[in-house]
């Protein structure tokens, strides 16, 4: 006999429709995102030199490190699903829990971006904030709210990571039955694709 | 096609039942560090062109980086181009599509508003 949740003969499986489902929803994340990519373009194109002039306020160097350890995070995740699919449980443990300190770490720095913006009365309503250009107070709208709604997915990601890293402490994903890591970790991609856009349009283009 | 295992000591036990399954095949751990250099390098040209005087062409080209290796993830991480199934072909294209289509509309609209 295998271990816990080993495949066994006659046990139904059914990978294609395990990722089919997972791919729906990451389809319409993509249009949920889209949708605020398109508003960002159409106000960009209305605002041009306030967006430009409102991009400078942002902190360069933190977003790149940022972006940096995201795309860390993919590999290690990556790695950890393969870990899995080879029969080392505790390798892939530990690359799971590497991939969620980098998302806390990630998350970290961007708090402190937006406290050091609150700080400086960047935040929507404050007295600052409507003495700003139309165009600048969209563009730190927009920020607010996309990076926000990135900063949850990152954080539900990691929430969906802790559980799959209990699945795994528990023995209940192994090497035959890795099909929900392999979700997650197509969730934990999504993730860092969308920032992947995210970091060019709001830290780059000034 | 794409050789997956080095050595038979390293092919899972699993292999079998992966293509009984129909699942993709493994990659090697290679291949995924292969990929995210490639990522981290694109980031580091997003960046330096940035850092560029010339202005024309800076929004297309970021873009253009950024599509470049949320492509990598989607074929490499994702394992996008190793899935069998021909839904995922169809998908995907499908849903970028759509999204072309909101792109056209909405900026057909915003650039020929008047006031």
């Amino acid at each position: 006999m295998g271990e816990p949740g080993e495949f066994a003969i006659g046990q139904h499986r059914d990978y294609t429709g395990a990722k089919i489902g997972m791919w729906l929803f990451l389809l319409s994340e993509i249009l949920l995102f889209g949708g605020m990519f398109i508003l960002y373009s159409a106000y960009r194109y209305q605002h041009a030199s306030d967006f430009h002039q409102a991009s400078k306020e942002m902190e360069v160097v933190l977003g790149t490190f940022n972006t940096l350890l995201l795309q860390t995070s993919a590999l290690t995740m990556t790695l950890s699903i393969l870990a899995t699919q080879r029969g080392k449980p505790r390798l892939s443990v530990c690359l799971l829990i590497g991939t969620m300190a980098l998302g806390l770490i990630f998350l970290g720095i961007k708090g402190h971006e937006w406290l050091t913006k609150i700080d400086r009365g960047i935040y929507p309503n404050s007295p600052t904030f409507l003495t700003l250009p139309k165009g600048e107070m969209l563009f730190f709208g927009l920020y607010y709210v996309m990076t926000g709604l990135h900063g949850l997915h990152v954080l539900i990601g990691i929430g969906v990571l802790s559980g799959m890293l209990i699945f795994l402490l528990r023995g209940k994903i192994n090497r035959s039955r890795s099909i929900p890591l392999e979700n997650a970790g197509l969730y934990w991609h999504l993730v860092d694709i969308i920032w992947i856009f995210l970091y060019p349009l709001f830290y780059l283009i000034t | 096609m794409e050789k997956v295992h080095a050595s038979t000591e390293d092919k899972p036990e699993t292999e079998i039942q992966r293509d009984a399954l129909a699942l993709p095949p493994q990659k090697r751990v290679g291949t995924y560090i292969a990929a995210w250099a490639g990522i981290i390098i694109l980031t580091g040209l997003t960046f330096a062109a940035s850092r560029m005087s010339v202005q024309e062409g800076r929004v297309i080209a970021s873009l253009f980086i950024a599509g470049v290796q949320a492509g990598l993830a989607l074929v490499y991480f994702m394992h996008l181009g190793a899935e069998k199934a021909t839904i995922f072909k169809v998908l995907i294209p499908l849903v970028l599509a759509v999204l072309l289509i909101f792109i056209a509309l909405t900026f057909s609209d915003v650039a020929f508003r008047r006031s």
